[in-house]
């Protein structure tokens, strides 16, 4: 796992440019086709396009593997992260659910 | 009637609806036909930035038509997801979707046609699948998508000809996603039709050839004298005759035996280029890069041919560039295809700006020996071809970066950021 936190750390990197009026924040989309998780680093301007860079996609699909991963990151980095597909799924940990409600775009 | 005597098979023309799109919509967990969504290359040489993609829902919102257009005519809108290209992913979701359809049909049924089409002949399998070919075909899209959260339009027709236009005309225009045509319903759907871009083969120049002959419906082709339209447009004339009625006697499991194969390689260059150092090391790369296909291939060639377009600005007094070929002896080696390349260059150029550069290969021949020459000492050509085939062998294994000449790091060398692209698009070899 400390091979996949740092890939992701360096791949963020050059994107995080600390734009004003930017927001910057990561998502974490459940692919149930591929079953895979894939992580995404994502940015939008203001009023603007929203842009959405791809930065790894975990193929071990196990939420207790995920959770592990984003708890790591998560001391390195403060970014917001949001989830999709996940609809009704708990954190192994906490059992608290992972995605508070589906959003409309989901499927 | 004389529709009995044509072929009467069962022929799907599959397409994925904005195929690049929709791989990243489904990726992002979003439904393919409701995101709002585009694929941007941002590469050197786009300009700005070049759609690849467009979602339908895109499409819809911006009246976006032709999938690829600039970065200029896309609206800046906060609802906007604006996402890389990854050609790696795409072409790996085209093999798992081709896979899929060998469930359906045998290997020898299944013809890939471009990256998201695929032509199936389900004459002999689809009774196995349902009731009646519709509910085959809505069968597949079901599979598709459970399996790869991607939407996939369907054309139906008797010959691949009516299984094409099926999807173009009827298909992506339908909420169903499945169009049908046949010999008698061709009459219906397809007469009537005046914009004859709209048609598979026919694009704006044979358009307007048409119009000047007074043809301006697929029902006046159909009408018209087909020896008249032989005689404008030689076999293409044929061809639209027979398209008009839905005529098409092509076997596809035969294989054409393609009469004179070549390898070529072309690159739109990141700027305009104006002097004459940087032309030519790009020249020479392109050089390198056709003569190592060569070699992977085990092919010789004997005709060199360098494709050079202007920049816009110096291309207004009709000249857009030039294209010529140089007759040279056997060769796959990257030194004697470059120094044929620059002197075809140095002998057409007169100080033009540059923006694209092709280089072609022809007469080829199997690589069976090197043809020696008189004048070069014996020693320095076998090193020649040696050094070629190590640099070959060390590339295979450790990439195209692993091993460069010095020169490609000089202001104008496109080969360093080129080598992880994929048709001229980030490969995104890293993420898949």
């Amino acid at each position: 796992m400390p091979d996949e936190l740092n890939l992701i750390l360096s791949r963020i990197a050059p994107l995080f440019t600390r734009q004003r009026n930017t927001r910057y924040w990561l998502l974490v989309a459940n692919d149930h086709y591929q079953k895979t998780y894939n992580l995404f680093f994502n940015w939008q301007p203001r009023g603007h396009r929203l842009h959405s860079v791809p930065l790894h996609t975990l193929t071990t699909y196990d939420l207790a593997a995920l959770e592990a991963l984003l708890h790591a990151l998560s001391q390195r980095l403060h970014f917001t992260i949001t989830y999709t597909g996940f609809a009704n799924q708990r954190w192994p940990s906490t059992g608290h659910r992972i995605e508070a409600k589906p959003r409309r775009a989901e499927q | 009637m004389w529709q009995d005597q044509e072929p009467q098979r069962v022929l799907f023309m599959i397409d994925n609806k904005s195929f690049y799109a929709s791989v990243e919509a489904a990726r992002r967990g979003m439904d393919p036909l409701a995101a709002v969504l585009v694929v941007m290359s941002e590469q050197a040489n786009t300009n700005g930035g070049l759609i690849l993609a467009t979602s339908p829902e895109a499409k819809r919102r911006y009246g976006l038509k032709a999938n690829v257009s600039r970065q200029r005519d896309l609206p800046d809108d906060p609802e906007l997801c604006v996402v890389p290209p990854r050609m790696n992913l795409y072409i790996d979701y085209n093999l798992k979707i081709n896979a899929l359809f060998q469930r359906f049909v045998a290997p020898e049924d299944l013809w890939p046609y471009s990256i998201d089409e695929s032509l199936l002949d389900l004459t002999a399998s689809w009774h196995l699948f349902g009731a009646d070919p519709l509910a085959v075909a809505r069968r597949i899209q079901a599979t598709i998508h459970d399996e790869l959260g991607l939407r996939v339009t369907i054309g139906i027709g008797k010959n691949p000809l009516q299984a094409k236009l099926a999807l173009d005309l009827k298909a992506k225009r339908n909420a169903t996603l499945i169009g049908r045509l046949d010999y008698d319903t061709i009459q219906r759907d397809v007469w009537p039709i005046s914009d004859l871009t709209s048609i598979w083969s026919i694009a704006e120049r044979t358009a307007a050839h048409l119009n000047r002959l007074g043809l301006y419906t697929i029902d006046d082709i159909a009408h018209t004298n087909p020896y008249l339209l032989k005689a404008e447009f030689g076999l293409a004339g044929e061809q639209l005759f027979a398209l008009a009625w839905g005529v098409d006697r092509s076997h596809l499991a035969d294989r054409n035996r393609i009469q004179s194969p070549s390898i070529s390689n072309s690159q739109v260059l990141p700027r305009d280029y104006r002097d004459q150092a940087e032309i030519e090391l790009v020249i020479k790369e392109i050089g390198a890069q056709v003569a190592s296909r060569l070699r992977h291939h085990h092919y010789q060639t004997q005709r060199v041919s360098l494709g050079v377009g202007f920049a816009y600005a110096d291309s207004t007094d009709g000249h857009s560039g030039f294209h010529q070929a140089l007759t040279i002896p056997a060769t796959n080696n990257d030194h004697d295809l470059q120094t044929a390349l620059i002197r075809l260059f140095r002998a057409q150029w007169h100080g033009e700006t540059i923006r694209n550069l092709a280089v072609g290969t022809g007469r080829l021949c199997p690589d069976s020996g090197q043809q020696l020459d008189l004048l070069t000492p014996l020693a320095s050509q076998v090193h020649r071809h040696d050094l070629d085939f190590v640099l070959d062998l060390i590339r295979s294994r450790f990439g195209f970066r692993s091993l460069l000449y010095a020169s490609s790091k000089l202001t104008g060398g496109t080969a360093i950021q080129r080598a992880s692209l994929v048709g001229g698009h980030n490969g995104g070899n890293s993420y898949a």
